[in-house]
């Protein structure tokens, strides 16, 4: 395994056939060819939970892109969390073993290597039960918005861990 | 009359609802078991490429991608009329076995465990895994991540990814296995059998050397009297990839013992107007109702069916296990719900040494990996033992291939009148009059289907962001007089 001490982890997650919920695949594919910085790792997966703990192992820094269902239900809303403030997105939590939270309580209870350094994106959907290889038309549109806006939250994340690394 | 609402319940894959009606008296009156989703993969797998199905069906669900990969390279070799050459089988075996490593190791560790090694009335903030690990200890907890960590390379090295396999084509599968992985592997499976003994050291520890945790499994409220599904192989033993479904009575006596492609002649599907997943029942028998007994049509299709199905386990030290087992719960078949967590582990060992087996079988790094396809693409049926029942897929194409028409039956599916009359009897022995229904009481009545293990994601496809645990009580009116809940 490459030395992940001083790398950021852009992990997607989702259902690339489920519609919208496949909006973490997309973005993680277009944030490559945005973010040209060699420090950064980009992996799309399809459950949370105990899951998360290999692919956080070891890490400087990770960003989770998932998709979230509000009260509100705007589509295309960008949500911002931190662990602190982290209630739930559709799928970093595991119904088939664990919340996000005990996982990261797991991962520390049980010696990984688990960073602070934890910026979570929930993209906004309103349907997360319909079928399709590409997104709505209504979060389509709303895309490049999305895209830019998760480009530059992920960005400022990664100028933030990696300087405040190098000073 | 009262009602109990239990929605969404805990630790389960998916969503799913109980209603607790109450009499005047406060005793169970009747409950129900709902899901409110509705799944709709079949219908989107129409159109497509017979071939590209087992690529599609593993984004089903993200804990079982495997079985229906499996079920559905099956079901493809069945509509082109071809049998995969050895090594393609074995290597599909390989990649099958620590599939169900992954999953039983989760499954007795993160949902199961905590009922008995944290306590079945324990606070609900200690009793998940993290309280299972402060009672065995962290190296026992490191040991669980890093055993699923191994099942999960040998499924990513064999299939592609562990979650998005593309191993099976129709005739056989896309690549093949170097020594040196093979030797790899087999050094990997040794240790799964080493944690597979261990866990059921532990089970045996924590669970049956407790009296009141016997005296829960074997007399409370948690047996049901139903036939019992497991796919076999030509010894009636085992088999989670090939062979025919058996299914026994409630007496252990053979009820029934089908190929794959003969399905429909035994099993048929019954829909209720309050839920939207279906109620699989015995064809032969009929439906005769949500009922126990010789006369009724309902079956289960889990660990402890499996074992009740067959004549005995395919491995050694699992052989001595499935003897321990039902030589201790007082011979088969097996009617106590709550052993199926027992049998999980039982299957847990022969899945390793299964892995073992297949790993230094010669044929394993052979090159012939798949058969051509001379046949005109018709119909076929593929079926396997999923972790969590008997796992069915049906495929009619037209002559180029493109799929016109999908059936399956999920393994959840297969047990879902056994959840709901699991859930009554539980709800039934532990809710009376004078009773408090605290988090306790509604644990216990929801450790009746978590032994079932169900996974309503692949059964209707769908999955919620947060588990909270609701409970309404109400009165004749359907007014909430009382409401509690928890997070999870």
């Amino acid at each position: 395994m490459k030395d992940r001490s001083n790398r950021i982890l852009v992990l997607g997650v989702g259902n690339d056939i489920q519609q919208d919920v496949g909006i973490p695949f997309k973005l993680t594919e277009d944030l490559q060819d945005i973010l040209k910085t060699v420090s950064i790792d980009f992996e799309n997966i399809f459950v949370g939970g105990l899951e998360l703990l290999e692919y956080m192992n070891g890490y400087k820094g990770v960003v989770f892109i998932d998709t979230i269902k509000t009260a509100e239900g705007v589509p295309g809303r960008v949500h911002l969390f931190t662990v602190e403030n982290y209630r739930e997105t559709l799928h970093l939590s595991c119904r088939h073993d664990v919340s996000f939270h005990m996982s990261l309580e797991i991962g520390n209870t049980l010696g990984f290597n688990i960073t602070d350094e934890i910026l979570i994106i929930g993209i906004e959907i309103l349907e997360d039960l319909e079928f399709g290889a590409v997104l709505s038309k209504d979060l389509n549109s709303h895309y490049p918005d999305i895209l830019s806006q998760v480009s530059n939250y992920v960005d400022e994340f990664i100028r933030r861990i990696l300087i405040s690394t190098s000073l | 009359m009262n009602r109990i609402t239990i929605d969404p319940i805990t630790r389960l894959e998916g969503h799913g609802k109980i209603e607790i009606f109450l009499t005047d008296e406060g005793d169970v009156d009747n409950v129900y078991f709902q899901v409110p989703e509705l799944r709709g993969f079949e219908k989107f797998c129409e159109g497509r490429p017979v071939e590209e199905l087992a690529q599609i069906v593993t984004k089903i669900c993200g804990v079982c991608p495997g079985c229906h990969h499996m079920a559905s390279g099956k079901a493809a070799d069945a509509v082109y009329g071809v049998t995969p050459p050895p090594t393609a089988v074995k290597l599909r075996e390989l990649f099958y076995m620590a599939h169900f490593v992954h999953s039983h190791i989760a499954h007795f560790y993160a949902l199961a465990a905590p009922d008995f090694v944290v306590g079945p009335t324990a606070p609900a903030a200690e009793r998940n895994i993290l309280g299972v690990i402060a009672k065995v200890g962290i190296e026992v907890g490191t040991e669980v991540i890093k055993q699923r960590r191994i099942a999960q390379e040998i499924q990513a090295l064999l299939g592609g990814h562990q979650t998005h396999v593309v191993l099976n084509i129709p005739g056989g599968v896309r690549k093949g296995l170097t020594a040196e992985q093979r030797d790899d592997i087999v050094e990997k499976a040794k240790g799964f059998i080493e944690f597979s003994k261990f866990s059921l050291q532990l089970f045996g520890d924590v669970v049956l050397g407790n009296k009141d945790y016997v005296d829960i499994i074997v007399n409370g409220p948690y047996s049901l009297n139903i036939h019992s599904m497991g796919m076999v192989d030509d010894n009636n033993k085992v088999n989670f990839y090939d062979g025919k479904v058996r299914v026994v009575d409630t007496k252990g006596d053979e009820h029934c013992k089908y190929a794959p492609n003969d399905y429909m002649e035994y099993v048929e599907e019954r829909v209720e107007p309050w839920t939207y997943l279906k109620f699989p029942f015995l064809k032969k028998i009929g439906w005769k109702g949500f009922v126990e007994g010789q006369d009724s049509g309902v079956y289960h299709a889990t660990p402890l069916s499996r074992l009740n199905a067959a004549d005995g386990m395919a491995t050694p030290l699992a052989q001595i296990e499935y003897d321990k087992m039902y030589k201790t719960l007082g011979g088969k078949p097996v009617h106590a719900t709550l052993a199926m967590h027992w049998a999980r582990l039982i299957e847990l060992l022969y899945s390793s040494e299964h892995c073992l087996e297949l790993a230094e079988d010669p044929d394993i790094i052979g090159t012939e990996l798949r058969v051509p396809l001379d046949n005109v693409p018709n119909e076929g049926v593929g079926i396997v033992e999923a972790q969590r029942g008997t796992l069915t897929h049906h495929y009619w194409t037209d002559e180029k291939g493109i799929v016109t028409k999908v059936n399956i039956i999920v393994g959840t599916t297969n047990n879902n009148a056994a959840i709901c009359m699991s859930l009554k009897k539980a709800a039934e022995g532990l809710i009376k009059k004078g009773v408090k229904v605290d988090d306790g009481i509604l644990n216990m009545v929801e450790m009746a289907f978590r032994a079932y293990d169900p996974c309503f994601s692949c059964a209707t496809h769908h999955q919620r962001g947060k588990m909270p645990l609701v409970v309404n009580f109400r009165n004749k009116a359907g007014e909430v007089i009382r409401s509690v809940s928890r997070d999870k």
